[in-house]
């Protein structure tokens, strides 16, 4: 058998297994292990594969992702999360939309300490979606605002999905990081106009209360609801930016200082720690466990030589870079709309990033492309893992409901790629001029 | 019995995820006021790492926590998609064993050649080890859902379909 | 020998290397892979994987050692447990220039040879990796410069070296090292100067120190001696040929050289200063180091001690 068949039929047994309903992490373990058996044998076939498992599991990189989960899920167990919401209500909640716009703002600040988009919609979403549903708010508009908000979570430093691509790609996470900050306030921006004019169009879907307009006094005071997490922030990016410690090292930093939060605000109890325990594993062993299974799958890929095959294949057709990387990201979106994202991340970039890079485009800044793309994914049914969390907190919203509101914030992420894509700079300009330490 | 056994390994996972940040921060904090770095944090830190990874994965897999897509499943009949969870289940516990089989293999060749860690040159044998139990831990939980279902389509009255709720994608 | 034109299935085998794809390790293992096919007439096939791309680099030694793969390289800086003892000349100080290493190298090679063969391995070609230097964000001139600076280190000798110079060793993830040294998370990393210039390390310290912690960082082609055993005499040959006919050693220790040359022109360039200490401070630190050379011996036992009069020999000390 020709290997560009064999290629052929393990990507259609890839496809059979998700199909099927193996678990994505072990689909893409088996087809692995067959392809490496059949181009290899058994000695250095399954050799690969321990070696695999036994690299990943051990990058030191990779730490961050428990890390940040677990101190997640303090803020959300000690209620540290909730009364950041509260504050920002206070100072925009006269504008048109403005728990909604307070929501997305509120999932902005929260990113700057979560490195995890489930995390932000969760802690915020808890808090925002019934006092959203008690004001009267249409419903899709409720769901839509936290499902998206929440994915600033990964575009807004520090983030999970930005640690596993720059350990796959060796791009600098620390650079990532940076990179991501003026996209993540431009959609920040993109978001926030869109319930404003929603609002203001359909005042109906977005009813103001009474208590509208605060005194300024009244605003200031709100700000210390908004100390612990305004430490966390000094914290995690302050002394990554001082270059006291790494963007891994952040994490560790962030956790201990949630905890040491949580116990003197009295807000951590022995099963809010046990269940953090069980979330931060429970997320862990999953990622991880795709990361490694999708290594070896992709090693398969790498012995095929299908990424500088589909590489030579594309230069060949004598397409303009542009034109091949709109293919690629209609690909994506179409993907987005099928799969689970951070999977496909994770077994597409072996592929992707030497084509995309090799077309001349920046590792950093198609990184902060990736990013926005699982945004997206994120809130896409039928697999967004967004709506998942936002029906979980919201109890009663269907499906439809949250795929709806969330639709319009698709469009404004697909908005933000083009604009990056016209202007490079908006995730380049930053990490080439800021060198601090110098 | 298996419940409890994945919990309390889920449970280590987390308290080793503990473990990871104190000493982590104590390196930081080490390097930082007292410029004395903490060389072997990293290592260890790595080794714990695996413990979260891998003893993690039996109470995921019990709590449904190991994504599949339902997108094709959910529109077959009840008895087919349960036969068919019968066949996945089957396949994924084989592709563990194969995998706990491998991996032990790597932590006894460890063992032999006396392979240790680049930088403080700990033994590497111990925590490669993790990765099989861990692993065989997860085929033991789903063989115990592979046991459960085979039941649910055999036994009379039984629904005859998937199982619980476990592994829908979310 | 095959009659002519039935053309069988190629053996095929698989090369794993750390460097990058455009690093002249990979540029002249292709060059030599594809001398191969040809003086073999398309019956052997060597396919080389370049960064990491089939096992990552402390996988490297185990894995053509237990045979899961036919050849790799045996990088002397993943010398951790499995043929310690081939790492006798990148001891701290051991050696002060490529050419000094080289000549060492090969009166050692009998010795590299036969302790490979104890763990099942062939030994094809030394070669070798530019020489460890230090980058730092702070002059490194004297051994007293040394004290108190955190420097990135990468294995136990390196790390033991820092130490005995009075520097703290700290150990961070290399794609993290560039922005570690840009905000001064750390003081200085070690690694060699080719190496820096794609990570553009010159961008964030702005000092090289020439301390030759190792003159140069030996690497050896070694094949599973089961896998060589198993190709045909003739393809054996082909393979040996292949190596003489693409000058495969000496263009190595040539674009060792080379490319150091060249980025040493283009550091200044960049505005590093290349720092360059006393003989007496080099010899210093070559004393101040010894307690390194003592716990590798310690390691190494009877093969190391061996190993280590036989460099002494090589070297003339
Ligand atoms: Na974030
Ligand atoms: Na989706």
């Amino acid at each position: 058998m020709s290997e560009a068949a064999l290629g052929a039929l393990l990507i259609g047994l890839l496809f059979l297994c998700f199909a099927a309903g193996v678990e994505i992490s072990l689909a893409l373990g088996l087809v692995g292990l067959v392809g490496l058996l059949a181009l290899k044998g058994w000695t250095v076939g399954l050799g690969v594969v321990g070696s695999v498992a036994w690299s990943n599991a051990t990058s030191f990189s990779f730490v961050a992702v428990p890390l940040f989960v677990f101190m997640s899920a303090i803020l959300l167990h000690s209620g540290i999360g909730r009364s950041l919401y509260t504050a920002v209500a206070r100072w925009v909640g006269f504008l048109p939309g403005g728990l909604a716009l307070a929501s997305v703002l509120a999932c902005a600040i929260f990113s700057a300490v979560s490195g995890s988009s489930v995390a932000t919609a969760a802690t915020i979403g808890l808090i925002a979606i019934p006092e959203m549903e008690r004001r009267g708010y249409h419903r899709p508009f409720i769901y839509g605002s936290l499902a998206a908000g929440g994915t600033l979570g990964i575009l807004i430093p520090p983030s999970i999905p930005m640690i596993i691509y720059g350990v796959m790609t060796e791009t600098s996470v620390g650079k990532l990081y940076i990179a991501g900050i003026l996209p993540g306030a431009l959609l920040t921006l993109l978001f926030a106009a869109y319930i404003v004019g929603y609002a203001a169009l359909w005042p109906s879907h977005a009813p103001r209360g009474d208590d509208v307009r605060l005194p300024l006094r009244e605003k200031v005071r709100s700000l210390t609801e908004v100390g612990p997490v305004a430490l966390l922030i000094v914290v995690v990016l302050g002394s990554m930016y001082a270059g006291v410690v790494t963007p891994t090292e952040a994490a560790a930093l962030g956790a201990a200082v949630s905890i040491v939060l949580a116990l003197l605000l009295r807000g951590l109890t022995w099963r809010g720690l046990v269940a953090s325990f069980h979330e931060t594993v429970r997320t862990t062993s999953m990622v991880m466990l795709i990361i490694i299974f999708a290594s070896v799958f992709s090693h398969v890929v790498a012995l095929i030589g299908a990424p500088k095959a589909l590489f030579d294949l594309i230069t060949g057709l004598g397409l303009p870079a542009w034109a091949v990387f709109t293919l690629v990201f209609m690909f994506l979106v179409l993907v987005a709309y099928a799969l689970e994202e951070l999977s496909v991340m994770i077994i597409m970039l072996p592929i992707l990033f030497p084509l995309v890079t090799g077309l001349g485009f920046d590792p950093i800044w198609f990184g902060v492309v990736m990013i926005v793309w699982l945004e997206m994914g994120f809130i896409t049914p039928p697999v967004g893992i967004n709506l998942f969390v936002i029906q979980g907190v919201a109890r009663g919203a269907t499906m439809r409901e949250i795929a709806v509101g969330a639709t319009p914030f698709v469009l404004l992420m697909i908005v933000s790629v083009a604009v990056l894509f016209l202007f490079p700079q908006l995730a380049l300009w930053l990490p080439q001029h800021l060198e601090p330490g110098r | 019995m298996i419940d409890g056994t994945s919990k309390a390994a889920s449970f280590l996972g987390g308290v080793a995820t503990f473990v990871i940040m104190a000493l982590i921060a104590f390196d930081v904090l080490m390097r930082y006021f007292l410029n004395e770095p903490q060389l072997f944090v990293d290592e260890v830190v790595s080794f714990l790492q695996v413990l979260v990874v891998f003893w993690g994965l039996a109470h995921t897999f019990r709590g449904g926590g190991h994504i599949r897509v339902d997108l094709v499943t959910s529109h077959l009949p009840r008895r087919v998609r349960g036969w068919l969870r019968v066949v996945t289940l089957t396949v994924g516990i084989a592709l563990l064993g194969v995998v706990a089989w491998v991996t032990w293999q790597s932590a006894w060749t460890a063992y032999r050649y006396g392979r240790v860690s680049a930088v403080m040159l700990y033994p590497i044998w111990l925590p490669m080890l993790l990765i099989p139990t861990g692993i065989a831990l997860m085929g033991v939980a789903m063989s115990a859902t592979l046991v459960r279902q085979v039941r649910a389509m055999v036994s009379p009255g039984a629904t005859g379909d998937e199982v619980e709720d476990q592994g829908r994608a979310a | 020998p095959a009659p002519a034109g039935a053309q069988a299935k190629p053996v095929v085998w698989n090369l794993p290397h750390v460097a990058a794809p455009t690093y002249y390790h990979t540029i002249n293992l292709n060059a030599f892979a594809a001398k191969v096919k040809e003086l073999s007439k398309g019956r052997m096939e060597i396919r080389v994987h370049p960064a990491s791309s089939l096992y990552p680099g402390p996988e490297l030694i185990p894995a053509v050692v237990e045979g899961r793969a036919e050849i790799a390289p045996v990088l002397s800086a993943y010398l951790t447990d499995i043929l310690l003892e081939l790492g006798v000349l990148e001891l701290p100080f051991m050696t002060g220039s490529l050419d000094e290493h080289r000549k060492a190298a090969e009166a050692l090679r009998p010795f590299y040879a036969e302790a490979m063969a104890k763990k099942g391995l062939k030994l094809l070609t030394i070669h070798t990796w530019p020489s460890q230097q230090v980058f730092s964000a702070q002059p490194i001139r004297t051994t007293a410069d040394w004290k108190g600076k955190k420097i990135r280190v990468y294995g136990a000798e390196s790390a033991e070296i820092i130490r005995t110079l009075g520097g703290a060793p700290v150990s961070i993830p290399f794609g993290e090292v560039y922005t570690a040294l840009q905000r001064g998370t750390v003081d200085g990393a070690v690694t060699s100067a080719t190496n820096a210039e794609p990570m553009k390390f010159f961008e964030v310290s702005k000092y090289i120190n020439y301390w030759f912690l190792n003159g140069a960082s030996l690497e050896f082609l070694a094949v599973n001696q089961k896998a060589w055993d198993g190709l045909p005499r003739d393809i054996q040959q082909a393979v040996l040929d292949a190596f003489k006919a693409v000058r495969f050693e000496d263009k190595e220790w040539e674009d060792a050289k080379l490319w150091e040359a060249r980025v040493l022109k283009r550091f200044p360039e960049l505005g590093m200063t290349i720092v360059e200490p006393t003989k007496a401070e080099i010899e210093k630190a070559r004393t101040l180091s010894r307690p390194a050379w003592d716990s590798w011996k310690k390691r190494t036992g009877a093969s190391g001690a061996r190993a280590l009069e036989l460099a002494l020999k090589a070297l003339g000390r």
